[in-house]
């Protein structure tokens, strides 16, 4: 068939001022939470770390004594413990960790604000300072944790093995099923080169799409699993690597709850 | 909605935990049951699905957009069991590993998101469903149901925020999580999210339902077709909306000292808030009611203080580095 | 046409596209080649304003292109309605129910007329020969079916440009062939066609110029397209071959 006419000359055409703010807007989500997962904690590759489970089983303790002390001196104990242990970090970490952690702390400035000028609010300070503890300790042990070691400490806590296996897939896929939802989320971007009066329907079309493609990997993924001689367990990840480290971080939990309990709640 | 640490006292969020540990129980034994191994790899992507689509800004007519959470869409797809699941894992990566919502409160999150959205959504669902003919019909009631049960997890919410302040204070009375009651915080929550998180959440549930139901029908959860008597759905509801009830019940026995607070709030502001010393200047026992200093404190003061303080100082020094090397410009 | 001045991309840690000069004229055919993790694909993803340089500019028919152009929502519109870009993954650019709605998308929003829309809609499904096609849900074609629907979609905006990303990829003898065609055809109507591929076997007589991209993401050979793919040696040590 020869080429129509109308491919052969330029188009003549002004685009009206039409923003796709949505699409815009959850690319860059999206473009955040790919880059998270792609800076997981490292690769495994810078020696050996902290045991996994001994940092979750930390990060629980810390976060509840934050949330039940009462004492601004406890928290100052803690910020400290924290800080120095976020100097030891390398610089990249330390701004990935201060990056959401500011934003946290921010957001609650913003929530607890009205109960301030109300007269009748609690402690808006003290709730703030413990925000910014709870979210740096967290973002700290996922800055510094090897994601995919996450399950196998959950497994010692004794969680079923099915949350396991859906929580080691779900990390994975998010890496594929986003970068694939990106790609399309671009694709979007680069034909919206008019008015789109269904942009809700672009956007269910490419979420539909997503499904269908996240079914069709599941299916991919059981086949070659059955492939392999998967038997629905969990593996055991061998016995925790109880050493220096994991020591001291335990004597430093322990230090803390002594002087929580020791400064009173 | 996702309810952050430190808003909710850690009581709350181990009722809530607690509640959620029979759903979570019930919801595996359902899913292993439901289809073999198959349903594994599935779950593992329709959580990571899950995680996206909280992701998405969804636009609405006008020029807003707002992000829909999406598990009313999971149950429609997957069935109730595995949306909980599903929905549950998203949230605990999201709080662990991207730091996005409370680990604490992991377990309320769970209660609201996890198991109130989609039961409620899925129930109402089936119910519309078979009261409305036809396919357009299925899609009215899906909306309605993502919009009934978006609004009553937003409420749940709201209550679980709205009773902290009874439930946890001080000695002088103050609100030690949450200050705002639920005077504030039910129509704080439900106004936006009757308003436009609600619609946000049927536009994005309704479309991405038509979309799938017109290219992929097979892809849709089967369960969906079995009528409900209405009275089980209303006991469920019931059943699972019981440890708000014991939240709210738990005013009698977190009112420490009742009478003297009483006594205090009665009289006029709470004495706490304001103490004498205040009078010289701003001062740490202002912001900061029940500041006690134990005789040791001085000294650990300064050595904490120092650690701080270098700390700090490190940490400045490798940020101004990492932007040193960073050029202008940068992709 | 297309000017890139010392452009360098980075996505975080160190470049994957450094130091990189080109002068593309209008109407050119062109083949850009390279090992895999060269850079390629970030070049083409430069060249339709979805990566922007960290150094160096990008001048498309005489206008810069840097983020700050592309925060008008008219200039953004316009420019990628006249540079087209076709994705390796064709899954990723399909999201209507149907291959009509699909190749309609762009004029539509252009806001042509509906009677325009459809002769356009008809024209790119006689072209690609997928006329039968046209009410199936595009996610369920074959993989070359899903190609020829994306490159009509594209097609449909009557860009300048055509900016394709390993085309052949995944694509029977065939329809490589048809592929090839189909190119021909466009250039020498006029359209600017900007490739990606290592697959050299089918695009004989496609391509005039070939731009070389080396390991070390930089610009390494540009030249007469035949010179370049005749060079054995060159291209082994480049790792291409």
């Amino acid at each position: 068939m020869p080429v129509p006419a109308w491919l052969l000359k330029d188009e003549a055409y002004l685009p009206r001022a039409d923003r796709e703010i949505f699409v815009d807007r959850s690319i860059l989500s999206l473009l955040a939470v790919l880059s998270k997962a792609r800076s997981h904690g490292g690769t495994g590759e810078e020696g050996r770390r902290t045991e996994p489970l001994v940092k979750l089983v930390s990060v629980f303790v810390v976060l509840l004594l934050v949330s039940l002390t009462r004492s601004p001196f406890f928290l100052g104990v803690a910020g400290t413990g924290l800080l120095a242990i976020l100097a030891l970090q390398p610089a990249g970490r330390i701004a990935q960790v201060l990056k959401t952690t500011l934003a946290a702390g921010a957001f609650t400035i913003l929530v607890l604000l009205p109960s301030v000028f109300w007269g009748r609010g609690g402690h808006p300070a003290l709730i703030t300072v413990k925000v910014l503890l709870s979210v740096a300790s967290v973002r700290l042990v996922s800055t510094t944790t090897v994601w995919a070691t996450v399950p196998g400490a959950f497994k010692r806590l004794g969680v079923p093995d099915l949350f396991l296996l859906v929580f080691e897939v779900t990390l994975k896929y998010i890496h594929l099923l986003g970068e694939f939802a990106l790609a399309m989320l671009y694709a979007l971007k680069l034909r919206s080169v008019g008015r789109n009066p269904g942009k809700a329907a672009s956007l269910s079309g490419i979420a539909g799409t997503l499904f269908l493609k996240s079914k069709e990997m599941a299916e991919d993924m059981y086949e070659a699993m059955e492939c392999r001689g998967f038997t629905g367990e969990y593996p055991a990840a061998g016995r925790p690597s109880l050493g220096l480290r994991e020591a001291a971080l335990g004597a430093a939990v322990a230090l803390l709850a002594a002087a929580f309990f020791f400064l009173g709640a | 909605m996702h309810i952050p640490d430190n808003y909710l006292s850690p009581a709350t969020c181990a009722v809530l935990g607690a509640a959620m540990v029979p759903v979570w129980t019930l919801s595996a034994r359902r899913v292993r049951s439901g289809l073999p191994r198959a349903k594994m790899p599935l779950l593992g992507i329709g959580a990571a699905f899950s995680f996206l689509v909280m992701m998405f800004n969804v636009p609405l007519p006008g020029g807003t957009t707002g992000h829909a959470v999406g598990a009313v869409l999971v149950a429609a797809l997957l069935g109730p069991w595995a949306a909980c699941i599903a929905v549950s894992v998203a949230l605990l990566i999201q709080a662990l590993l991207f730091g996005d919502g409370g680990v604490l409160a992991f377990g309320a999150n769970c209660f609201n998101m996890a198991f109130v959205m989609p039961f409620l959504g899925s129930f109402a669902y089936r119910f519309l469903k078979d009261r409305l003919r036809g396919g357009r019909g299925e899609l009215v009631a899906l909306g309605v149901a993502a919009y009934l049960a978006l609004d009553t997890a937003a409420f749940c919410a709201a209550v679980e925020f709205g009773l902290q302040p009874a439930l946890a204070r001080d000695a002088a009375g103050l609100p030690l999580y949450c200050p705002y009651p639920l005077a504030v915080s039910v129509p704080a929550m439900m106004i936006p999210h009757l308003l436009v998180a609600g619609f946000v959440e049927v536009l994005f549930t309704v479309g991405v339902f038509a979309f799938l139901k017109r290219v992929s029908p097979g892809s849709l959860h089967e369960g969906a077709k079995t009528r409900i008597p209405a009275v089980y759905g209303l006991v469920a509801l019931l059943a699972g909306l019981s440890p708000i009830g014991l939240l709210a019940s738990g005013t009698a026995w977190g009112e420490w000292g009742a009478g003297e607070i009483k006594g205090i709030v009665t009289a006029g502001r709470p004495l706490g808030f304001v103490p004498a010393g205040m009078r010289t200047g701003f001062s740490l026992e202002a912001l900061f009611p029940d500041y006690a200093m134990p005789g040791l404190s001085e000294w650990l003061g300064y050595v904490l203080s120092a650690v701080a303080g270098v700390a700090l100082l490190v940490i400045a020094f490798k940020l101004a580095g990492l932007l040193w090397k960073s050029e202008p410009g940068k992709v | 046409m297309i000017e890139l001045a010392g452009v360098s991309c980075s996505y975080g840690e160190g470049d994957v596209l450094s130091c990189v000069d080109a002068s593309i004229p209008r109407g050119e055919a062109m083949a850009v080649i390279g090992p895999n993790g060269c850079g390629k694909s970030t070049l083409l993803k430069l060249l339709n304003g979805l990566v922007l340089p960290r150094q160096g500019t990008y001048r498309f028919d005489g206008e810069e292109i840097s983020a700050a152009r592309l925060k008008d929502p008219r200039f953004a519109k316009r420019f990628h309605q006249r540079v087209g870009f076709l994705f390796q993954n064709p899954d990723a650019q399909l999201f209507c129910p149907a291959v009509q709605d699909e190749i309609a998308f762009g004029p539509r929003q252009m806001g042509l007329g509906e009677e325009e829309v459809a002769r356009r809609v008809e024209d790119c499904l006689q072209l690609l020969g997928i006329g039968k096609l046209r009410s199936r849900v595009p996610y369920h074609l074959s993989e070359g079916e899903k190609r020829k629907v994306a490159l009509a979609s594209v097609l449909a905006l009557n860009p300048e440009v055509l900016v394709l990303d390993e085309p052949m990829n995944g694509l029977d003898p065939r329809m490589k062939r048809f592929l090839r065609g189909i190119l021909l055809s466009l250039n020498e109507a006029g359209k600017t066609i900007l490739c990606s591929t290592h697959d050299f076997h089918y695009i004989d007589g496609v391509f005039r110029t070939a731009l070389v991209i080396g390991e070390e993401h930089r610009v390494v050979r540009i030249g007469p397209y035949q010179e370049v793919i005749g060079d054995e040696a060159f291209l082994r040590a480049q790792n291409i071959l």
